[in-house]
Parts: C-alpha cells; structure tokens; sequence
C-alpha cells in the first residue's frame, strides 16, 4: 500500500469525463500550484485530458464531470460507481444534465434529424444527470465549479472531514458584494432560487444569475415563476427556469408535463 | 478486428477519440466518441441574448471564442456599429483566451511527448523550473480573460453591444504589466520548441483562416465570411458525432500553422524575431508537427498585440463601452480566429430578435480529414519499420493538431 507523508495511506483519486464543455477540469487544472500539492498526497489515476496513466481497480474517490449520453459514458459512468467508494458529481452537466439537459427528450431526438440528417442513426440517450443512472455521495455544482470550492472540498477529502453543502442562495453572496439588485432593475435573475456558492460570479459584473449551481433546496421557485410570468410572459419563464433546473425535482413540481 | 487493424483511445486530448490504423492499406480515421448535445438546437427560440451564454458552453477550453463568435454573429445581423475601445478590448481578451489555451496544450497535453514524461506533475518533479514557467503562462491567459471577461473559465463581461462592466484603469495597467514582464518567457517556450525533434513530414496541403471578415488561402480562396459553407463542404460520417470538413473532397488545415504559413508578414516585433531568428524556417513548411511552434511563436505575438491593445483602450479618451443598438429581423456570420482556427457563428432572427435559425462550424470540423491525411502519409513513409515507433507519432501528429473533440461535436 502506498504510503504519502506522516505515513497515511495516500487517497487513490480517479477523474473521468463524460460529455460536456472540459470546463470543471480546465478549472481543476487551474488548481495548478495546489494540484501539485494534492498530487503529493494523493494517487491521481485515469485523468484521460492530463495524463497516460490510466488503471482499472477500486478508487477511493471518483470525480465525474458531464453528462452521461453516449453509449460508452452510460457504460463508464456505472463501471465507475461499481469500482469507487466515493462518487463525486463535479460541475453542472454532472449534477443537472447541464444545459444540454434543457432541451427535452422530444426536441433532442428531432433535432439529431435536423443536425445529421434522417439516415443517422444515434448510440446516445438524451442527456441526463449523473443521478440518473448511478448513486451519487457528494456534489460540486457551477458552471463552471467555483476553484476555492473545489479545493475546500479536496482539501476536507485529504483532512477526512465531511464537506459541507452550501444552504443559501446567490443572492445572499451577491449582496454580500454590494452589488445592485438586478432583479429589482427589471432583469430575469434567479439568484433568489439558486445555491449559493459561485460568489456571485456573474451579477458581480452585471450579468443576471442563470442558476447554475441549481435550484436552492427550500427555495421559492413558485413565487419568482408567477413574478416572472407577469413580466416575461409564460414560455419565457419556462425557458428561463429551465435552462439549469429542467432535471431538477423544483422544476418539474412547476412543469409536471415531461419536454 | 483483424490482426491488420489498431483501434485505441487518445489521452492528453480536449475530448474523446478514438484512433484505427489500418495497416494492410496504410489509412488512419479518428472515429469520435461524444454525446450529441446539439447546441445549435438549443438556442431556437431564445432571444438572441442567450446565444453567447449557451454557446460558450460548448467547449471550456475555448468558451470565450464562442462567445466572441456568436456575439459578432448577432451584432452583423443587427448591423451593431461598436467602438474601437470595444473592439480593442475584445482583441485583448480573444488574445488571452488563446494564450489559456496555447499554454494549455503546449506544456500540459504536447510537452510530455517531447520530453519523455508521463504527464505536467511528472514534469514538476523532474524539471521544476519548466513547470514554473508554463504555469506562470497559463496563469497570465487565465488572468487577461479574468479580468476582461470576468471569469478564466465562461467569461460573464461580453455582450451583444460591448461589455456589462469593464475593468479599472489601474487593473488594466497591472495587466499591461503582466503581459510585459512574460514576454521573456513566452520567448523562451519558442526556444523549447524549436529545439525538439519533430517527426519527418511533407504533405502539402491547404491552409485557410479568416481576415477582415473574408475567407483566405495559400491556393488564392479570398471570399467573404458569408461564404463560408460554399467555401467548404461539412461531411455526416455513419457511426461519428462529429462532422468532416473537406474543400473539393479533400482535407484543409486551419489554426496557428495555418495562420502562421499566411500571416508571418504581420507578426510583431518580438514574435517576428521568433519566427526569423529562432525558429529560422518558412512556414509553411507543410509539416504539421510544426503547428507547436507556431502556437508557440504566437503566444509571443498575442502578448505584444494585447499590450498594445490594453494601451489604445488606457489612452483613449471616449471611454465608451457599451452602445445602443436596434433589435431586427437579419442573418449574420461571424468569425473569430480561435486558438484552433477559424470558428464560425451564423445566425438568423425575426423581428423581435428571437433567435430562428443558428450554425456553427468548429475549427476542428475543418481539420479532422487532413489530420487522417497526414497520418496515412505517415503510416505510409514508415510503414513496416516499428509499429509501436509509428502508433507514437500519429498519437503526437493528433496532439500537435491540438484537436478539440468536445467543440467538433456540439
């Protein structure tokens, strides 16, 4: 067995990706000089973008990042599962189909006929979140993750401590920041039904919060829906939540009719 | 599978691909292994504004291309008339965006092959100055797009207009700075690649990139951005996610070599030194390989362009960011030169600006079939000699390239 200093056994982490942007990872990546210095005290395996090692074998943590759609992720992702004592959703194609997700399963399977023609013939499913096909222990929403999130939760992993989940919405971050209400200037921002946890990437230079991070578990999507349908109109609301939230328990309280 | 045929999986590449070598007739394809998240789907029926935020998505190594080309797209179909400092800036921040990625694949996916590492941790261990030095250049792209763009990874700041917020004047002179005092390191990592030992060959072939909004070539294309899907065919393969360009049913090449092989004339100071003084050969010299070293050498060039850039926006007293425009039904193309090559956004609106019709064409589409060209060149100059010596080099050839999987497939 491998031991790293103070002579504790060296965690074995594997990272895979599934379909997605690579973003998560170009941020783990970033990590840089801290990634080194997990790499000291850790086993890093089968990080298909960095490195040839690749190894079958039990892992002690499993970061995926993407969503699971073609017939080789669907596989790779239960393989994973069964080979790891901890999964680890990373980013938000991982923890909500990403959004991707957004489209539906109907406009997914009529838009593979506009984009390749009706003689193609697709291996994939429709895109879903890693939930769907496997059990998930611990999630890393954004999109893309937040790197001091990320390295928080390495560095409780590395401290065998539980990482804590974030219980309060963007805006909470936001106006920590000061930042002008967007939502009151009239914008669709769901910063009001978000997890928090991006540190309010995007309304801190005026971008309205897409939701990103999720829906805010015990948020109030319903009160901002009928707010938004007043001032957006119904199809625009419907959009607008279901950029991020489409895979989400909240959103199909609000929309029970399957896209 | 026979004996004849290889099929493996590629590491160290943006995206999942797999490569057959096809030994009896010395034929390489790279069959791509993605899901189908259909983008150019999913922005139907949003309002145009959505397009550059859900487009970025598309690829993480290169998110702020995308957002880059969709917003040129959308203001040439509105007919937006931006300010220079807009303009300027922009360049600044494509220029970051390219310098993330360059460094990116530079030391962390293609440095291992020319070194004899596994991977950039193995290179910490064994030569910490050099790992120094390509974090320090990542760093810096990181920190142009962060400052410009508002975040390293799917920037917020770009819009249709301008910017939403734009940095402090004191900000932009740290990143002049910045920009400045790595410019000896950027020249450095042309140094590293010129003296690496690339593979022997030649296949001429013909290289294509955008310049003020027309299509170019080294075989005389000179038409406008418009043209673009006349310029190039885009080929359904059964059984691949991925489209195949091809210009008269044969292969093309775009990105750094391309632009290098058409575009050496323009270079700035430093980066034209680089390519005269250390480099010291012609492009194009019709050997892929050497796409590294114009990464490289471009690298050099986007720091003096983006200095030079950052200055204008310092000194220009009409600080005018953001500007007015009217909503309209139109179509429009737009073109950004991403670290890979030319990426294309084309979209069409109704009248209330809701977003009808949309395309998008990646560089990588446009270089997959003369990257299978070239490694059957390969394969056939060495065919026969080391199997294991040649599946190395192809697996390099496709590194060099720099292929990203997970943009060609969208």
């Amino acid at each position: 067995m491998a031991k790293g200093k103070n002579n504790l056994r060296k965690l074995k982490i594997a990272v895979f990706d599934m379909t997605d942007c690579e973003g998560c990872e170009v941020v783990m990546i970033g990590l840089r000089e801290k990634l080194v210095h997990l790499a000291e005290q850790t086993i890093i395996s089968n990080w298909r973008l960095a490195s040839h090692n690749t190894s079958s074998g039990s892992f002690d943590v499993t970061f995926i990042e993407g969503s699971p759609i073609s017939e080789s992720d669907i596989e790779v992702v239960k393989q994973a599962r069964a080979a790891s004592k901890v999964v680890v959703a990373l980013g938000s194609c991982a923890v909500l189909g990403g959004v991707q997700a957004a489209l539906g399963v109907k406009a997914w399977q009529k838009g593979l006929v506009e984009v390749y023609g009706k003689s193609y013939k697709t291996k994939s499913k429709p895109p879903r979140p890693l939930s769907y096909y496997i059990d998930v222990d611990y999630i890393i929403p954004g999109c893309p993750v937040n790197a001091d999130e990320l390295a928080d939760f390495i560095a409780s992993l590395l401290a065998n401590r539980k990482p804590s989940e974030i219980r309060y919405p963007v805006c909470l971050e936001c106006k920590a920041r000061e930042n002008e209400c967007l939502l009151l200037e009239g914008q669709p921002c769901l910063g009001p039904v978000t997890k928090g946890g991006c540190e309010a990437a995007c309304p801190s230079r005026g971008l309205r919060c897409w939701g990103c991070f999720g829906a805010l578990r015990g948020g109030n999507p319903k009160a901002l829906k009928s707010d938004f349908e007043k001032k957006f109109g119904k199809d625009r609301t419907e959009q607008l939540l279901g950029t991020f939230f489409t895979e989400q328990a909240e959103y199909k309280e609000l929309y029970p009719k399957e896209k | 599978m026979s004996d004849s045929v290889l099929t493996s999986n590629i590491c160290r590449i943006e995206g999942h691909g797999n490569l057959k070598l096809d030994y009896k007739n010395n034929k390489v394809s790279l069959a791509i292994d993605e899901g189908e998240r259909l983008f150019e789907q999913l922005v139907l029926n949003h309002p145009y504004e959505d397009a550059p935020f859900i487009t970025a998505r598309i690829c993480g190594v290169c998110p702020t291309a995308h957002v880059l080309a969709s917003i040129d797209a959308i203001e040439t179909a509105f007919k937006v008339e931006v300010t220079p400092n807009i303009v300027n800036l922009r360049k600044a921040l494509q220029a970051g965006q390219t310098i993330q990625s360059h460094a990116l694949h530079l030391f962390f996916l293609a440095l291992p092959d020319y070194m004899n590492v596994l991977n950039a941790i193995q290179l910490h261990e064994e030569n910490p100055e050099l790992f120094k030095a390509a974090v320090a250049l990542k760093k810096l792209g990181d920190e142009v797009v962060e400052v410009i763009g508002g975040r390293a990874v799917h920037p917020v700041a770009p819009v249709v207009g301008g910017f939403l917020s734009v940095p402090s004047d004191e900000k932009l002179k740290k990143l002049i700075n910045d920009l400045e005092s790595h410019l000896h390191l950027a020249l450095e990592t042309v140094e590293l690649f010129a003296g690496f030992h690339y593979p022997t060959l030649k296949r001429e072939t013909e290289y294509l990139m955008s310049r003020n909004r027309r299509i170019i070539s080294n075989r005389g294309l000179d038409t406008p951005l418009e043209n673009y899907a006349y310029a190039f065919k885009e080929n359904v393969r059964a059984g691949s996610q991925t489209k195949y360009g091809t210009r008269d049913g044969h292969g093309f090449m775009v990105g750094s070599l391309a632009r290098l092989s058409l575009d050496h004339d323009s270079l700035q100071p430093k980066a034209a030194y680089a390519y005269h003084k250390i480099w010291n050969k012609d492009f194009p010299t019709f050997n892929s390989f050497h796409n590294n070293i114009a990464q490289a050498i471009e690298v050099v060039n986007l720091i003096e362009e983006a200095v030079l850039d950052l200055k204008a926006v310092l000194v220009d007293k009409n600080k005018l960011f953001r500007v007015p425009f009217v909503v309209s039904a139109g179509s429009g193309v737009g073109a950004v030169e991403a670290p890979r090559g030319t990426l294309y956004h084309s979209v069409k609106t109704d009248e209330k600006g809701q977003i009808v019709l949309y395309d998008i064409v990646t560089p990588t589409v446009q270089n997959l079939v003369n990257l299978e060209e070239d490694a059957s060149e390969l394969m056939k100059q060495e065919n026969g000699k080391n199997p294991e010596k040649l599946y190395k080099e192809i697996e390099m050839l496709v590194r060099a390239y720099d292929p990203c999987i997970t943009c060609s497939v969208h």
